[in-house]
């Protein structure tokens, strides 16, 4: 039907495409606008997890298994629900520390240790090459499938033809990714590249991924059969079929089901080519919010038609040998839709390629950080050469990239034929997840030791390799199991998981197992421990000390690191470098001939973006002359700028609070100047009538009797006035400083109300006040100080005598119990308070201002002994608008007081 | 006083974070997926898919929310309208 012609033309239009969008992306980068700077595109970036496993293997997992093929999209959808908690950190992390890959993160973490950066590479690459010959795989099949349709004996038949280089599609895929890596992932080195046009390539390839896979869904869905009801409908008539909307008819199914989200949890994280767009490409850590919902939104529409397609090929070719991993392009092909066919045949192509190319390149870097750069530092000659290298690193990277995907290439012609995509796919994340213990434990526990992890990984790895690579072996004839001590599958017998969960479960388990086991027994050194406590504590250190650190004590000579540094970046790139560091310390080149802490560390990062942290690291301390810096040196050091910062949150705190005190006494001070003034006022006022009265007395012998008892009477008055006042005042002191002496007895308030009444008696009449009182009947005895409340009442009597209406004066008494105590209202006709005075009125050294005429009268404590006297008893005072437009003070007593000070 | 208001934010998006992906883990698990694993189509879509795609959804609202949140559900530190 179609011709071979057309397909390629439209495969080499797209690869076109990608390259120009990876071009402009890189040319945008250069001029200093990033195209990739943008949550969508982040979001996107990240959904290179999606590789023709997923646009071809699902279908044919969903064939097999029903909804076996979910657990890989549900795990990373629960990991990116945890994005603020794992992923911030390790994006953090990378961040501060230059990191460059998955491997320069475990080697960093655990004192930049070349061996465990090398085993970490050899695992990956190991665990990722079956991987990419899936995608190079898949090109290949879909480019049969399309060019042989309908095959006389299906699509398998032909992929075993005999076998030409020149006429293999997956040789030429294989071709064309190794040069758009090499192109767009190995342009130049340095710190904070970030290979933008690649990342923007990838997310378009992600977007055309999806929109291949709907179309498809949409168009067998409603197109071909009648909405998903229909579908399932004609799909449950067939016995076969019927098994694959429930889990449980299989044995073991739950186990393998909870294992494999699991799993996918485990590689989302590990993934080298993940971990290289989520943490090394991400340009603004906020990024993250947006991709937490839309990369599992992402996830879920991929997944949507996974099931129709699934149903709508079995029932379609029903009796034809045609593979279920094809379905999503044979289908369409079957039904005669070219254009649809050809868009599905880009939107595998987009899967494929997006993962090849992030992977190589991802490896690669491991490669040549971890694994060659440690060995060449070893050689003597290369230490001590002084041409520039970063071309010799370049080359490495681009062999790098052609070998691993002639490793792929290799590996599919050996034994990729045999099996699903699917399942390939899972071995490489049981590989990869191998990674994370290490990881994933190494960031929230400072315990995790270098040796805990190298024997971790290589147990783990051990395992793996004993009870998933050895069974394929023996499957595929490579080795018999004769030798086999153990057997392999089921390992001691557990044969309840499928073979990769038993895999997973057991090599995890050896891998954390001895991880904890060995860290809990070894002493790690300095250096560990530090990377140890950065790593763990990211966020507990503002990002100023990442950047300055103090953690170095040594001398270097500038000239030295900076032809280290031009060695390995260029030229160009250590002047700019060097511009950008004196810019931001105001350091002078010329003038400097020691480097400072600042300045080693800082060569240190630019180092290690290009080549990795463990060689950036031997490197450094070729050139300097290194004191040791004892751990706990470094731990004061943490410790210190923590407490620091805890200490200025605390002073800021205790600042504020001392205004505040401050403020107060501030207007204490003043109150009390004013009250001085007053007494002093009120205290000379009677003196002076007093003594003026008794000159005039002393004076004139000879004065009438009448006038005589006048004086008389008035002296006797000022003197009682004088004593009153002299009385307010030692009680409110008393009161203030604690020393009152209480006394609590029964009392009948009724009794003691008529008592103060009784007291004031004269003055009430002389003014000629009318006095209402409405008692209750029964009133319940209170507990209280009788002189006290006395005082009490005798307050605020006579302050009702006082304000009370000149000429018609009217005071009301009232006496009621409530459930809280007995309630007392002493109420008067008088001018009453002001609204905003209610509360004033009640604090020492206050009296109501009087702008409605008449000086204040009293010592302005009276209310405020009132008050405390109230609350001594458990009661509360306040003041109300009487009934007659006076004021109405009201007090509550509790019957038996708690006592409250 | 405001860095201090954006740390709590920051905190509570991420407590809550934590409590949907115990939530998630759980439903997506064994024992509870057993409850939903049954032959039946209600709409004509098996239970079973209905129900994962369905919780996945939820979830995926949930975190949008939870992200979207600007400021703390809890009225009590908003400021009241002065009545005395």
């Amino acid at each position: 039907m179609l011709t071979t012609g057309a397909i390629l033309a439209a495969a080499f239009f797209y690869i076109a495409l990608l390259f120009s969008i990876a071009y402009f992306g890189d040319r945008c980068a250069d001029a200093g606008r990033s195209i990739i700077s943008n949550p969508t595109i982040y979001a996107l970036s990240m959904a290179v997890y999606c590789t023709a496993w997923t646009f071809y293997g699902s279908v044919g997992r969903a064939v097999e298994t029903g909804v076996g093929f979910l657990p890989t999209y549900i795990g990373p959808t629960l990991v990116a629900v945890l994005g603020l908690t794992v992923l911030k950190k390790i994006i953090r992390i990378g961040r501060i520390h230059h990191i460059t890959s998955i491997a320069d993160f475990i080697t960093s973490r655990y004192g930049k240790s070349a061996l465990l950066g090398s085993v970490v590479t050899i695992i990956a690459v190991l665990g990722i090459v079956p991987y990419i010959s899936l995608q190079l795989k898949a090109v290949s099949t879909s480019f049969l499938v399309f060019s042989h349709f309908p095959g006389p004996t299906g699509v398998l038949g032909n992929m075993q033809t005999p076998f030409s280089f020149l006429g293999d599609t997956a040789f030429y895929a294989a071709l064309i990714l190794a040069v758009f890596s090499i192109l767009f992932g190995t342009r130049h080195l340095d710190v904070t590249e970030r290979h933008e046009g690649l990342v923007a390539a990838i997310a378009f390839e992600s977007v055309v991924k999806l929109a291949a896979f709907l179309a498809v869904g949409i168009f067998v869905t409603w197109g071909v059969f009648e909405g998903f009801d229909d579908i399932i409908r004609k799909a449950s008539n067939s016995e076969n079929l019927q098994r694959l909307f429930t889990i449980d008819r299989r044995p073991g199914m739950y186990a393998n089901w909870s294992m494999g989200i699991f799993l996918s949890m485990l590689a989302f994280l590990c993934l080298p080519r993940q971990f290289q767009v989520a943490v090394v490409e991400n340009v603004d850590e906020e990024h993250l919010n947006r991709a937490m919902w839309l990369f599992p939104l992402y996830l879920l529409l991929i997944n949507l038609f996974v099931l129709p397609i699934a149903l709508g090929g079995e029932i379609l070719f029903q009796g034809k040998s045609v593979e279920a991993d094809t379905y999503v392009l044979s289908l369409p092909l079957l039904l005669q839709q070219k254009t649809l066919a050809i868009f599905v045949f880009i939107g595998g192509i987009s899967a494929a390629t997006g993962m090849v190319i992030v992977e190589t390149v991802a490896l690669s870097t491991m490669i040549c950080n971890d694994l060659v750069m440690p060995v060449l530092l070893r050689l003597p000659r290369f230490r001590s050469e002084r041409g520039d290298v970063s071309r010799l690193i370049m080359t490495i990277r681009r062999s790098s990239i052609v070998l691993v995907l002639l490793m792929g290439y290799i590996y599919l012609q050996l034994v990729g034929e045999f099996y699903q995509l699917v399942s390939i796919g899972l071995v490489s994340f049981a590989a990869v997840a191998q990674f994370a213990p290490s990881i994933l434990i190494g960031i929230f526990w400072k315990g995790g030791s270098r040796r805990g992890a190298l024997w971790g990984l290589l147990s783990g790895f051990g395992v793996w390799a004993y009870t998933l690579v050895i069974p394929s072996l023996v499957q595929t004839g490579v080795i018999t199991d004769h030798y086999l001590f153990l057997r392999p599958y089921p390992l001691f017998g557990m044969g309840v998981l499928d073979p990769i969960s038993h895999a997973v479960f057991w090599s995890l388990l050896a891998n954390s197992g001895i991880y904890l086991v060995v860290s809990l027994f070894s002493r790690p050194d300095s250096i560990e421990q530090a990377q140890a406590n950065l790593f763990v504590d990211v966020f507990a250190y503002p990002d100023r000390l990442f950047e300055r650190p103090r953690l170095w004590r040594g001398t270097a000579s500038v000239p030295d690191l900076i032809s280290l540094l031009k060695r390995f970046l260029g030229e160009k790139r250590t002047r700019k470098a060097m511009a950008q560091y004196a810019w931001r310390n105001g350091t002078d080149w010329h003038q400097k001939a020691a480097a400072d802490a600042g300045f080693v560390s800082y060569s240190e990062k630019l180092l290690a973006g290009a080549i990795g942290s463990a060689s950036a690291r031997v490197l450094v301390s070729s050139v300097v002359k290194e004191e040791a810096l004892g751990i706990e040196e470094v731990l004061d050091i943490l410790e210190e700028t923590r407490q620091a910062i805890a200490h200025s949150q605390k002073l800021e705190r205790l600042t504020r609070k001392l205004e505040r005190a401050n403020e107060q006494l501030k207007e204490l001070d003043r109150l009390k100047d004013e009250f001085l003034s007053t007494v002093t006022h009120e205290l000379r006022t009677p003196l002076t009538a007093i003594r003026s009265l008794a000159e005039i007395l002393h004076d004139n012998p000879d004065v009438g009797y009448e006038q005589h008892r006048q004086f008389t009477g008035i002296i006797t008055r000022e003197s009682e006035r004088l004593s009153r006042l002299i009385t307010n005042v030692l009680d409110f002191q008393k009161i203030q400083t604690g020393n009152m002496v209480w006394h609590f007895e029964r009392l009948q308030f009724a009794d003691l109300i008529d008592e103060a009444l009784g007291s004031l008696d004269p003055l009430i009449r002389s003014r000629q006040i009318r006095v209402e009182r409405h008692f209750q009947e029964t009133i319940p005895d209170i507990r209280g100080d009788r002189d006290r409340l006395i005082q009490v009442m005798v307050n605020l009597l006579s302050n009702a005598v006082k304000f009370c209406d000149p000429l018609q004066g009217w005071i009301g008494v009232t006496l009621a119990a409530t459930p809280q105590g007995i309630k007392v209202v002493v109420a008067d006709n008088g001018r009453g308070v002001l609204t905003q005075e209610k509360e004033e009125i009640f604090k020492d050294f206050r009296q109501i201002s009087d702008e409605r005429g008449g000086k204040p009268a009293g010592t302005g404590l009276g209310l405020s002994i009132t008050r405390k006297i109230v609350r001594y008893h458990g009661g509360e005072i306040w003041v109300e608008e009487s009934p007659q437009q006076g004021a109405a003070f009201v007090f509550l007593l509790p019957y038996s007081p708690r006592l409250n000070k | 006083m405001d860095s201090n208001r954006t740390h709590s934010l920051k905190v509570l998006k991420r407590s809550r974070l934590v409590c949907l992906f115990i939530c998630g883990y759980l439903l997506f698990s064994f024992p509870l997926i057993t409850i939903f694993d049954r032959p039946l189509f209600p709409a004509g879509i098996p239970l079973l898919y209905l129900y994962l795609f369905l919780v996945w959804g939820l979830l995926i609202g949930a975190v949008y929310l939870v992200i979207r949140s600007r400021r703390p559900e809890t009225t009590a530190d908003a400021p009241r309208s002065q009545v005395s």
